[in-house]
């Protein structure tokens, strides 16, 4: 009987090892092009049960982790928190503004609230590097691809990048890489706000053009809706073109709840 | 059934639960951990494969690529076994 030694079995292992991630790298290339949400409806089915009995059981798994935070992170958190205070005390005030304003001329255009759904958040947005969330309502509900994602009559958050029979991925308009077309300031001057994941904006703008922390930033599709407030603006002194760093004044991961605009696109 | 193999499943079904209630990336640490100790751990794979099945979108940053979580398993996969063959570290 003739035995294979054991430094050639030990390589006919690796090869087979290196044929099935040749396969799985081909199969995933394949779904990535073709069918890249062929599991979502039954993940997606499955993931609504278990999300809402973790939450159910207790804030999940960032309550537990919360447990093991510093000392020191705190203290820095606290500072943090606090100064951030203040500023957001400002934004608050402007913000109900602007929403008064918002929903009377909503009420003036005659713009029918039927439109907007209300959607419970399923996943929360953080789980994922695609910076995204998933709802409770899908394309039985008429949702759509391209609809928009608001977290209360007048502040958009995102939009809906795919719909499943009960349940949507909503991609967030600070997704990175993702551009969004917005007002800002005082003059209106438009120009468009790249997303850096994590609620985060950048927008760049002649350093003839004056834009200062505290500016508020609109989306250019629908100047009373509010995006976001200027948190800094930074350029070089050579530089053609500043740079203004804005953030949604929406934590996302505190929401239970959101509006999607299911108007016809 | 030998109790590597009972260890392995409970492994798995706690790292599938996870990727529902956890950020992708503990569940991608612990799927790392767990290549590193089982032997030929493809299930990293199909966690990956859960976790952009739930969240996946055309991200620009990605470079569109919607089987991230899944490729990047892919790439912990190759390293891990990379890294046993060299050192004789886990379970065969």
């Amino acid at each position: 009987m003739t035995y294979l030694k054991p430094d050639n079995r030990r390589k006919n292992k690796r090869a087979r090892f290196y044929i099935v991630v040749g396969v799985c790298l081909v199969i995933l290339i394949l779904l990535s092009v073709f069918a890249p949400h062929l599991f979502s409806p039954i993940i997606q089915a499955v993931d609504r049960p278990v999300s809402s009995a973790s939450s159910g059981i207790g804030g999940g798994l960032a309550d537990f982790l919360a447990f093991f935070r510093t000392k020191a992170g705190l203290e820095q958190e606290n500072a943090n928190l606090e100064s951030d205070l203040a500023a957001d005390q400002a934004v608050i005030v402007e913000r109900d503004f602007y929403e008064d304003e918002a929903s009377t001329l909503l009420d003036l255009a005659s713009s029918s609230p039927a439109n907007f759904v209300i959607a419970p958040i399923i996943s929360k947005p953080g789980f994922s590097p695609y910076d995204t969330f998933v709802i409770g309502i899908g394309s039985h509900d008429d949702v759509k691809a391209g609809q928009a994602v608001l977290t209360d009559k007048t502040t958009v958050i995102g939009r809906v990048s795919s719909a499943e029979g009960g349940s949507a991925t909503v991609i967030l308009a600070s997704s990175p890489g993702e551009s969004t077309s917005v007002l800002v300031g005082s003059t209106s001057i438009e120009t468009t706000a790249t997303g850096l994941g994590g609620g985060n904006f950048q927008i760049k703008l002649p350093r003839s053009v004056t834009v200062k922390v505290g500016d508020f930033v609109s989306l250019a599709s629908s100047p009373q809706e509010m995006f976001g407030v200027i948190g800094s603006v930074e350029a070089g002194p050579s530089d053609s073109f500043e740079t203004a760093l804005f953030r949604s004044p929406i934590n996302v991961n505190a929401l239970r709840f959101v509006f999607v605009d299911t108007s016809p696109l | 059934m030998s109790s590597n193999t009972i260890f392995r499943v409970i492994t798995g079904i706690i790292l599938v639960l996870l990727t529902f209630i956890a950020p992708w990336w503990l569940v991608m640490i612990l799927a790392a951990g767990a290549c590193f100790y089982f032997f030929h751990y493809f299930e990293i794979v199909g966690l990956g494969l859960i976790i952009d099945s739930l969240y996946n979108a055309p991200i620009r940053d990605l470079g569109h690529i919607q089987v991230f979580c899944a490729l990047l398993g892919l790439v912990v996969l190759i390293a891990a076994e990379e890294v046993r063959e060299r050192t004789r570290f886990g379970t065969r």
